[in-house]
């Protein structure tokens, strides 16, 4: 299986899409830790 | 072979399911962007009746057809159905439906989050429209829900906050889904900068989206634990800071923006070089640009607090950062204009908005400019003329893209021609309708009519009236398009072509039209020399 096949790969699609919801997860929560300690 | 490969080959012989079943689990990206496309225009109509109603108590001065508070609840509801209801569900449509075709991809990467996108939204404006019957009304402190204003919002304001969280969980699967269809699910041999540029402002705008939705959705949050669970993040009573919440707001609001324009800037780049028949100028350069609006839309978001009072160090700052924007915009402007130059251009409906926009869009960039220089914006500042300016943006920039759009590809969506002629009476009635609309509003900015009131100083009263004939006779002019795209989606008109337009560049213009349910099951070339419309 040559990269690219690999790029196109359920596994591959799937740790691409947790790493997204992962970084989205983490600025919901660092926004709001942040302002607690503003408040 | 792979197997995701493998399961299309074996699903490849059915078609899509009958009846409700085939919207309800859909999983195609062609009928999911058809439920987004089909949602945003229902929503354009929610939100227009809205406008309808604003421009109705403002033909004349007094108050003669609602109360001051209902007035408060319809430029709230106008703004957020508008912004999330119309405006992106729009985009995300088109995405849906164009850019598995533009990069020869099988479908969207996760079809079932696919599906899960959209359905949310339905849900969402259900329960933020359902807020307009209950005691208290909907919510009426602005579409920026500023604390404290927004915490005296009655039953309303619990279903405000779910509905802002499900508009933002929709958008934040939407953009992972949109990220790794292009990242993972490309041609082979398309390279990044092989890609349509429509492709591009869809990447970019799909990472803003998850950077900033998430920002949104921490606000609000906040905004509910404040008014629920004795927390006091915005509340100066408990050493909160009312202020944190602008900053927070617009650190999300500012991007947002853009969320909302580079796809249209997307649409345009496709749109000009079909119909000018060239290559479009400066492929790479336009890439840069979008990569730079994107990254400098993250350090300009005081420039809407200006008036709250900040050290000289901070409004310099975000003076200059703001206008620095118009560098890479005009960037755009130039290569759209260079694109153009000695082409052979002929002005079917798609060009005409793609046109109308470059013109109308730069009157709104223009006064971008002018709100961004900190004394004069001190002045300005919740006038009518910021109002007149983000119309501007968001109208002939934002929605003409978006019209441009459906007119550019609704013959390979349909498989059936539009009426050009009607079209083009279409077009020319919102172009000179959007302008008597949103100009006069200039006027009534400098002269000092505040925005957000029911009633004004009989000085306004002049360039009310025309802007409210203006927004009438674009709104009626509306129901020419919803004519136009009915009769295209019942099979009326000439048959499409695979092309459809004059020699167009793109994968999508290789399926025919309409364009079958399953597309490049297996992956096409990909031109390996530097080929207009791929590079």
């Amino acid at each position: 299986m040559t990269r690219k096949d690999d790029r196109r790969s359920p596994a591959s699609v799937r740790r691409s899409a947790l790493w997204l919801a992962a970084i989205a997860l983490a600025i919901f929560l660092g926004f709001i830790f942040l302002s607690m300690s503003r408040a | 072979m792979n197997t995701a490969v493998a399961e299309l080959e074996a699903h490849d012989h059915h078609g899509p399911e009958k009846g409700f079943r085939r919207w309800l689990f859909a999983t195609n990206h062609k009928d999911i962007g058809t439920m987004y496309l089909l949602f945003s225009l229902t929503m354009l109509f929610v939100g227009g009746t809205m406008a309808m109603i604003i421009r109705s108590e403002l033909l004349a001065p007094g108050l003669q057809f609602v109360n001051p508070d209902f007035f408060n609840q319809m430029t709230t509801m106008h703004a957020l159905v508008m912004i999330f209801g119309a405006v992106m569900p729009a985009f995300v449509g088109l995405a849906n439906w164009m850019v598995p075709l533009m990069i020869g991809a099988p479908d969207m990467a996760l079809p079932r989050m696919n599906n899960l996108s959209f359905w949310i939204l339905p849900f969402a404006f259900m329960l933020l429209l359902s807020t307009l019957f209950m005691s208290g009304g909907a919510p009426a402190g602005g579409w920026t829900m500023y604390p404290p204003l927004v915490l005296q919002t009655g039953d309303a304001f619990p279903f405000l906050i779910f509905s802002v969280h499900l508009m933002g969980l929709s958008s934040i699967m939407g953009a992972i889904n949109i990220i790794v269809t292009i990242v993972n699910m490309r041609a082979p041999d398309m390279s990044l900068l092989k890609m349509p540029m429509f492709v591009w402002s869809w990447l970019i705008t799909a990472y803003l989206l998850i950077a900033v939705m998430p920002v949104l959705a921490g606000a609000v949050t906040m905004l509910l634990t404040d008014q629920f669970f004795g927390t006091s993040f915005f509340l100066a009573a408990g050493g909160g800071d009312p202020v944190m919440y602008q900053h927070i707001f617009w650190f999300f609001g500012h991007p947002e923006v853009y969320i909302m324009i580079l796809p249209a800037f997307g649409v345009v780049s496709e749109i000009i070089p079909t119909f000018a028949r060239k290559p479009l100028f400066g492929h790479d350069s336009m890439v840069y640009a979008i990569s730079a609006i994107a990254f400098l839309s993250f350090i300009v978001w005081a420039h809407h607090m200006f008036t709250v009072g900040m050290p000289l160090s901070g409004q310099l700052f975000f003076m200059f950062a703001t206008m620095l924007i118009a560098v890479p915009t005009g960037v755009k402007i130039f290569n759209w204009t260079a694109t153009m130059w000695r082409g052979s251009m002929t002005f079917e409906t798609p060009m005409l908005f793609a046109v109308a926009f470059l013109f109308l869009f730069t009157i709104g960039g223009f006064s971008g400019v002018m709100v961004a220089i900190v004394p004069a914006d001190i002045q300005y500042h919740d006038s009518y003329f910021v109002v007149a300016h983000f119309h501007y943006v968001l109208v002939p920039g934002a929605l003409f893209g978006i019209l441009g759009a459906v007119y550019y590809w609704l013959p390979k969506w349909t498989g059936r021609m539009y009426n050009e002629k009607l079209g083009q009476i279409h077009f020319w009635l919102t172009a000179i309708f959007v302008n008597v609309t949103f100009f006069p509003m200039h006027f009534l900015g400098l002269a000092g009519m505040p925005r957000r009131i029911p009633d004004y100083a009989t000085q306004f009263t002049d360039w009310n009236f025309v802007a409210s004939i203006g927004a009438f006779g674009f709104g009626l002019s509306q129901f020419i398009f919803v004519y136009i795209v009915i009769s295209c989606m019942r099979g009326r008109g000439e048959p499409a072509t695979a092309e459809v337009w004059d020699n167009p560049k793109g994968l999508e213009w290789t399926v025919p039209s309409p364009a079958p349910f399953h597309t490049f099951e297996v992956p096409p070339k990909i031109p390996a020399a530097p080929a207009p419309g791929f590079s």
